[in-house]
């Protein structure tokens, strides 16, 4: 089937509204996703007819409730390349997914010496968990580089992983600058030292298969609501292998086997990192957000995309003092597009393009460490997504050039030939 | 809410005037244009706001029984919402100064379309001022 933008859209009620009177351009997808009618629907419906708690009672309710939550779980374990059962666990977010990561795994085995690597890229949620259980054990945090392009430096990371490197973290997706980092070369850096290998697949997972079992990385996070789904549900995958090693980190009802006043067992995976009553409703609309992007198909997706990266690029160039971070080249990235404008303050540009309707994201981007290493307070982010079009596109890099016009300074402006 | 002082009121009006927001973005970044840069010896930690997104400064003189206001940011659009406190409210009487009711922020609608650091920007810009007129009674 080819794709057609315009019938995609028309499944994104929220894409048909105005902002400030304007035709709504939404290029804030790396922050979240807008959710399909498909989505939507199965979280009325669910509350609508299948409403109960889950694991437990003896009606048919439950049973139902029950059977919509594991199958949701299934849908998604299959969609990025697993079909075991035991490896999923679904948590608020994908930070979440990182601190259990670092507070269950890296409490039993970090200790002083050991090293944490991570790169100057990462999001705070991929940098906070790891500092916090360093400052608890004594292990050391290294960052790795970046190359001249935004990307992972293979170079660096080959003489920075070392035998004590005991965990190595890094995101597949650079948030910011949007560029593709070399996940398998990584992580088989990390697995020839021994070390734990986590791939934060955040702003991976909106955009291209996973395929987790066949990448060479121990466990990897995302978040439902990047990718078409519903917020306040994340994913921690791992092998069975390590999550079953891993002491639980949150107690409470449903992580339990048995609980006498002595003695409290697990339950069995996955649902012993799973404590207290789980997101239901949101879990089942995610299965729907897969289930639609299954629909489109990532050859259909990834095409949509590469064009529009392209088309990005080629507009934005034609901006007077833009300057775009990451790589150069559409095939290293995806179409999330970072950018200063020479004298010119990011947030006032965030504030006159959202009164053009055209809504990007502008600040540090919770990437406070890549800021202070490109020398900049903060950028401007534009991140599309399947729904967006290249006319979309067009009208941000027209909306930058009023933006230019009204708040450069008459003495840059005139600077350039 | 009692009578703005003319001169800020010239300005309210203005922004509520403007057609959509972009035109009153517009007139902010025209007010901020408009504001005279502080000397660089003024733009000390003791002048400095905190809880703005941007680099903001403002401080007061008081001479003749009336605050003379002073502020510059870096970014534009802030730089034209400090332009209506320290142009609009420049040469009031600390008892006048007083008097006003900083909420006539909202009424100019550029209030529920500005991120929260930059309306909470405006207040503290506002409750810096505010301590001078305060000080200046006492």
């Amino acid at each position: 089937m080819p794709y057609d933008v315009e019938t995609i859209r028309s499944d994104f009620p929220i894409l048909a509204r105005q902002v400030h009177g304007r035709p709504l351009v939404y290029l804030d997808n790396g922050a979240t996703s807008q959710k399909p009618r498909a989505v939507i629907d199965a979280l009325v419906r669910f509350y609508e007819t299948s409403n109960a708690n889950i694991h437990r009672g003896a009606h048919g309710l439950g049973s139902e409730a029950t059977a919509a939550y594991e199958q949701a779980r299934g849908t998604v374990e299959r969609f990025i390349g697993g079909n075991n059962g035991n490896e999923l666990v679904f948590t608020r977010n994908t930070t979440e997914s990182v601190n259990l990561l670092a507070q269950s795994w890296g409490r039993a085995n970090l200790k002083a010496g050991d090293e944490i690597v991570l790169s100057v890229s990462e999001h705070h949620a991929n940098l906070v968990p790891w500092y916090m259980i360093a400052r608890e054990t004594g292990a050391k945090l290294v960052f790795l580089p970046l190359d001249a392009d935004g990307r992972i430096s293979l170079e660096a990371a080959r003489a920075d992983i070392s035998p004590r490197c005991r965990v190595l973290a890094f995101a597949w997706v650079s948030n910011v600058l949007g560029g593709v980092n070399p996940v398998r070369e990584l992580a088989a850096l990390g697995k020839a030292q021994g070390a734990l290998v986590f791939v934060d697949a955040a702003q991976a997972a909106p955009h291209f298969a996973l395929d987790l079992r066949d990448l060479g990385v121990d466990a990897a996070a995302f978040s439902a609501h990047k990718m078409l789904g519903p917020t306040g549900v994340g994913v921690l995958w791992a092998k069975e292998a390590l999550l079953a090693a891993m002491p639980p980190w949150q107690g409470g009802g449903s992580m339990i086997s048995r609980v006498t006043q002595d003695l409290v067992t697990w339950n069995r995976l996955p649902w012993k990192f799973e404590a207290g009553t789980p997101n239901i409703a949101d879990v089942v609309a995610f299965g729907a957000a897969v289930r639609y992007l299954k629909a489109i198909g990532w050859d259909a997706l990834r095409a949509h995309e590469d064009a529009l990266t392209a088309h990005g690029l080629r507009a934005l160039a034609g901006v007077e003092g833009l300057k775009l971070y990451g790589p150069r080249e559409a095939r290293d990235r995806v179409a999330v597009f970072s950018f200063s404008l020479e004298g010119v303050d990011a947030g006032d540009a965030g504030a006159l393009l959202d009164a053009q309707g055209i809504e990007v994201r502008v600040g540090h981007h919770c990437a406070q460490p890549l800021m202070d290493s490109l020398g900049v307070p903060g950028l401007i982010r534009a991140s599309a997504y399947l729904y967006n079009t290249a006319a979309e596109i067009d009208a941000l890099a027209a909306g930058l050039k009023k933006v230019v016009a009204k708040l450069r300074p008459a003495s840059a402006a005139a600077a350039k030939p | 809410m009692s009578q703005l002082p003319a001169r800020l009121q010239g300005m309210v009006d203005e922004l509520c005037a403007a057609e959509d927001l972009e035109e009153k973005y517009e007139i902010l970044i025209e007010l901020g244009r408009q504001v005279a840069d502080i000397p660089a010896g003024r733009k000390t930690e003791a002048c400095l706001v905190q809880g703005c997104q941007s680099v903001v400064h403002v401080y007061s003189e008081f001479e003749d029984g009336r605050l003379r206001l002073h502020g510059h940011a870096d970014a534009l659009i802030v730089n034209g919402l400090l332009a209506l406190l320290v142009v609009g409210l420049d040469g009031l009487t600390p008892k006048e100064f007083l008097e006003v009711d900083p909420r006539f922020i909202e009424k100019t609608g550029v209030i529920k379309a500005l991120t929260p650091s930059r309306v909470n920007g405006f207040y503290n810009i506002y409750e810096r001022l505010k301590a001078d007129a305060l000080a200046a009674l006492a």
